[in-house]
């Protein structure tokens, strides 16, 4: 594992649970799981406007309940109860409503800010353009465009609201100026909301555990959902975006029957698709430990 | 077969796979170990090596790229477990079966499972203890 020492310690990586399943909302946290903790999830989340999309889809990530556990356990992320630490930090005081609702208006400044930008780049690139055939008025166009972004005031407050604010009247021509007035910030966490007390204050340490996924974990296996090559994961030497699947794994207890069919079955189609199958549980006189976990590889032997 | 049918089940599997090893497939020297209270398991030397680890065969391939000496060519015993398809088995009997397999130094890194049918169809996979990436076939 790679230590970054430029940056300020980030708090460890926030699961929220919710209605059973382990969700990833925050970016920065999903990326730093996917590069520090050999741990991808699955992207689950659709746009609102398309309730029913199922391709490209989009943060959170979710995470199966072994795998959040492996990485309590590892110290590498928190399970939090999501639903719960949300009502404690809404119901606490007057004032933390206060504070998230400055922290929206400064998110929607930054946000404003980086559009304002881009929109005086493009209208620079344009002149430039325009300026190269023809050189008689190249500045009045950029600008426009880099003042009418600037125009809309800090005290703006259409956060919530979906109708215009009081001055309703009177800035329906401003709308009409410029598009950013309406501009709202789509949030993809709350992280804002939450104070850290509270956070802790709900975390969540009775995640059920599975042996084969803290083995996987600790050797520093990436992991997908296994419904591709018919097992439970498919398990990646490094990340899913670069390797491909080497194993197809499941998981079984110490004395559970295995069919010798499926061990065949399993064997046959991992290898086919250059893959080994992997049959994996652990001794419990032996212990939970990553290390007492017994994995067994299986592939065509060729003859 | 009429003399085998009055044995047990495993040992009649346990000779058929020893009967294909020899016959179709060139094996020598196999010969059938009964350790105490564990299922047969059979030795044999196959004609050619069985298995190279992945990196291993890229590591070989190099050396004959640059030297022109094949390496890792001399085959080594393998130990086969004849099982039937119908059997169910576990993981602490799968352990079990590789804590008895004989050795003289290193402990086995694999067993060859030998999976006989009912019409005499006998398919071998390689059972390797832990993780053990698959070879580009």
């Amino acid at each position: 594992m790679t230590t970054v020492t430029a940056r300020p310690p980030r708090p460890l990586p926030r699961i929220s649970k919710i209605a059973g399943r382990y969700l990833v909302f925050d970016h920065e946290d999903a990326s730093v799981l996917r590069r520090e903790a050999n741990t991808n999830g699955s992207l689950v989340g659709t746009l609102p406007q398309q309730p029913t999309q199922n391709m490209f889809l989009g943060l959170p990530i979710e995470l199966r309940p072994e795998e959040a556990e492996a990485l309590v356990h590892k110290n590498l992320a928190r399970v939090v109860d999501d639903v719960a630490a949300h009502q404690a930090a809404l119901l606490r005081s007057p004032e933390s409503r206060t504070a998230y609702i400055q922290s929206l208006r400064r998110d929607k400044a930054a946000a404003h800010r980086v559009l304002a930008e881009r929109a005086a780049q493009k209208a620079a690139v344009a002149a430039g353009k325009a300026g190269g055939r023809k050189k008689s008025k190249p500045k009045a166009e950029p600008a426009a465009a880099s003042n009418a972004p600037l125009a809309p005031s800090d005290g703006d407050d259409t956060m919530f609201a979906s109708a215009p604010p009081a001055v309703s009247s009177a800035s329906s021509p401003r709308v009409a100026d410029s598009p950013m007035d309406n501009f709202g910030v789509t949030l993809t966490s709350s992280r804002d909301l939450i104070p850290p007390d509270v956070d802790r204050e709900f975390e969540v340490s009775d995640t059920p555990q599975g042996p084969l996924a803290r083995y996987l974990q600790d050797g520093g296996y990436h992991t997908t959902p296994g419904l591709r090559f018919g097992s439970e994961y498919s398990v990646y030497p490094g990340d899913p975006l670069r390797f491909h699947a080497h194993f197809m794994a499941n998981q079984y207890d110490w004395d559970e029957e295995i069919p010798i069919l499926d061990i065949i079955e399993g064997g046959r189609l991992a290898t086919a698709v250059k893959k080994a199958f992997v049959i994996a549980g652990s001794d419990p006189s032996k212990g939970e430990a990553p290390e007492n976990v017994t994995a067994y590889s299986i592939e065509w032997a060729g003859m | 077969m009429a003399q085998l049918s009055e044995e047990d089940p495993v040992s009649q599997i346990t000779q058929t796979v020893v009967q294909n090893l020899e016959d179709q497939h060139d094996w020598t020297s196999v010969e059938t170990h009964h350790g105490a209270g564990q299922r047969p398991l059979i030795k044999g030397l196959p004609p050619r090596r069985l298995y190279i680890h992945p990196d291993d065969q890229i590591a070989a391939l190099e050396h004959e790229h640059s030297t022109g000496v094949l390496l890792h060519q001399e085959p080594e015993f393998e130990w086969v477990l004849a099982v039937h398809p119908a059997e169910k088995w576990t993981l602490s009997r799968i352990a079990s079966v590789f804590d008895s397999v004989e050795h003289a130094g290193e402990r086995a890194k694999r067993i060859v499972l030998g999976t006989v049918h009912n019409d005499s169809t006998v398919v071998y996979y390689l059972l390797h203890e832990g993780l053990v990436k698959p070879r580009q076939n």
